[in-house]
């Protein structure tokens, strides 16, 4: 996994979060217990941005495939797309049936969205479609910016509420607490209100079929600063203020 | 017996080795890299001060000589992670490990740390050596012409003596340990530029995250620094640049090679040209050079 630090844009521009629109402080976690060959595809709004093949395998060792969309979307884009139909030239990750598929977005701005189906034609399993998670699906979220935020199962419109409070230095923790748990049923949130700190995780277990909306209703920007002017702008320097002549006229 | 004895005493040896102590001159500058981190530095010197002393078996040996830092600049460079998110464990493992886990994305960016210690002095704390003699051919001196014509181009042959050192000790550079405090004020400066853009709440954020380690501690962990921060600068200088190394195959090879203690023209003239007849001049051959407790001697040959 790349560690290396970023200071993408996105992470403090894209404020909210959507379990079917996946961006940077977002993943989504899904186990596929049948093994086989499997055909995912990436997708971004309207458009197809990749496709991947995901080989659950009782053989294998791997408890985890990350699939890193904004990777995959980046190679695909610079890949010729006459190939986007071939196995070849696709991507292909291997995982145990008892493991899980962590779908995340590494940089960018993100909004992504992936089907994954089992490969072989008439195949009568359903496909998993990362707009609509299921029970033993999660979707893990992070929110850095402080403040009020309601979060909303889109299939369910139950609500709730998460507090981020403004950091306090030597009151913050770091690296953040352990992640909550919320588990949505059909008709609400358990816990319905929380109060995570700043980067802290929350996970959301679906108890139903879920869409996850993360939306900020009210900034907490701390303390007030005082603005600084931009820029001083022009003066006249003191030495070019003139003296009125002796025969000026005063009044 | 040798047709030609030069003596010059003590004192006036001493004369001659300030002038090789002053026109001493060092200045360097490089990068690198090295692994989680980069580096470069700058450096120029000079020499001051220092004691000489002669002995009856043909050596000399220096001491206490000042090196002064004029310029003494290092830089380190490296990727700052301020605050990461994600990493948690979404399905432990029976052993209190981590089966599954969410990808971590570290918030930060690269910094650097300058650290100027210009004036700083060191010092060579001694260089044990003997004379050396050498003949000198100008490689600027035209082809195929006289030692007169030479002499008139400004590029006669030389016999040159030169200071031919056995060994050369520099004592390693010492970093003050006030560093440390400097050092912390450089990094949250460098942090503030690095955050310079960010919104105030997400420097808050940062900020909070960072202090609640420690500026210097994640500074360690990153670099992997046991000790102080003064001592792995130290340590930079010292090892990593080899400052103390370059500075003493510098000064061997200026000594030995680059600046003669004493010198003077082959064919050496006797009597200069006056009244339209050109200088009178005699070949030297086989000249050596020797130094006792209370003089340098040069002797040599006059030659066909």
């Amino acid at each position: 996994m790349n560690m290396m630090p970023t200071m993408d844009a996105n992470l403090y521009t894209q404020i909210g979060l959507d379990s079917g629109s996946l961006t940077m402080l977002g993943t989504v976690v899904h186990s596929i217990p049948e093994p086989g060959e499997y055909r995912g595809v990436l997708h971004r709004g309207d458009s197809v941005e990749a496709v991947f093949y995901v080989k659950v395998d009782k053989e294998s060792a791997s408890a985890q495939a990350n699939i890193d969309l904004s990777a995959l979307g980046e190679s695909s884009s610079d890949e010729c797309k006459c190939h986007s139909g071939h196995h070849s030239g696709a991507h292909h990750f291997v995982v145990n049936p008892r493991g899980y598929v962590v779908l995340h977005v590494s940089k960018g701005s993100g909004g992504y969205f992936v089907v994954i189906e089992k490969a072989e034609e008439n195949s009568r399993a359903k496909p998993f479609d990362s707009r609509s998670l299921q029970e033993g699906d999660l979707f893990a979220a992070t929110i850095l910016r402080p403040g009020t935020y309601s979060f909303t199962n889109l299939s369910t419109k139950a609500q709730g509420e998460v507090v981020v409070p403004y950091p306090v230095v030597g009151k913050f923790a770091n690296p953040p607490p352990a992640p909550l748990r919320i588990t949505s049923t059909r008709v609400s949130h358990e816990p319905k209100r929380i109060v995570v700190q700043a980067g802290q995780g929350m996970i959301f277990e679906p108890k139903v079929p879920s869409r996850f909306k993360i939306e900020l209703v009210k900034a907490d920007d701390g303390p007030s600063r005082p603005k600084a002017p931009a820029r001083d702008g022009w003066r006249k320097p003191p030495s070019a203020v003139r003296a009125p002549s002796k025969g000026a006229k005063t009044k | 017996m040798s047709d030609v004895t030069i003596a010059a005493s003590a004192s006036a040896f001493k004369q001659l080795f300030n002038a090789l102590i002053d026109n001493f001159t060092f200045s360097k500058s490089d990068s690198a890299s090295y692994g989680p981190f980069s580096a470069s530095y700058s450096v120029a010197l000079h020499l001051e001060d220092g004691t000489l002393s002669l002995h009856d078996d043909g050596t000399i040996e220096i001491q206490d000589v000042d090196i002064v830092w004029d310029t003494l600049k290092a830089s380190a460079c490296f990727d700052l992670p301020g605050f990461c998110v994600g990493g948690w464990c979404i399905v432990p493992d029976p052993w209190n490990g981590c089966l599954v886990g969410i990808p971590k994305i570290c918030i930060g960016g690269p910094i650097c740390i300058p650290v100027d210690l210009s004036g700083l002095v060191s010092e060579i704390t001694d260089v044990k050596a003997s004379l050396l003699a050498k003949y000198y051919v100008d490689p600027a001196r035209p082809a195929n012409v006289t030692d007169l014509a030479a002499e008139f181009a400004g590029h006669p042959n030389k016999w040159q003596v030169y200071i031919d050192p056995v060994w050369v000790h520099v004592d390693p550079i010492n970093v003050p340990d006030t560093l440390e405090n400097i050092i912390e004020n450089i990094i949250k400066n460098a942090i503030y530029n690095m955050l310079g853009p960010l919104p105030d709440w997400m420097k808050d954020i940062l900020w909070a995250a960072i202090q609640a380690i420690g500026i210097l501690d994640i500074i360690k962990g990153v670099l992997g620094i046991v000790g102080s921060i003064a001592d792995w600068f130290e340590n930079l200088f010292n090892s990593v640049f080899d400052l103390v190394g370059l500075v003493e195959t510098a000064v061997a090879d200026y000594f030995a090679n680059k600046y003669p203690i004493y010198e003077f023209e082959d064919p050496y003239p006797i009597l200069p040209a006056s009244g339209g007849l050109i200088p009178v001049k005699i070949p030297i051959r086989n000249l050596a050079a020797t130094i006792n407790s209370h003089e340098m001697i040069v002797t040599a040959d006059v030659g066909a």
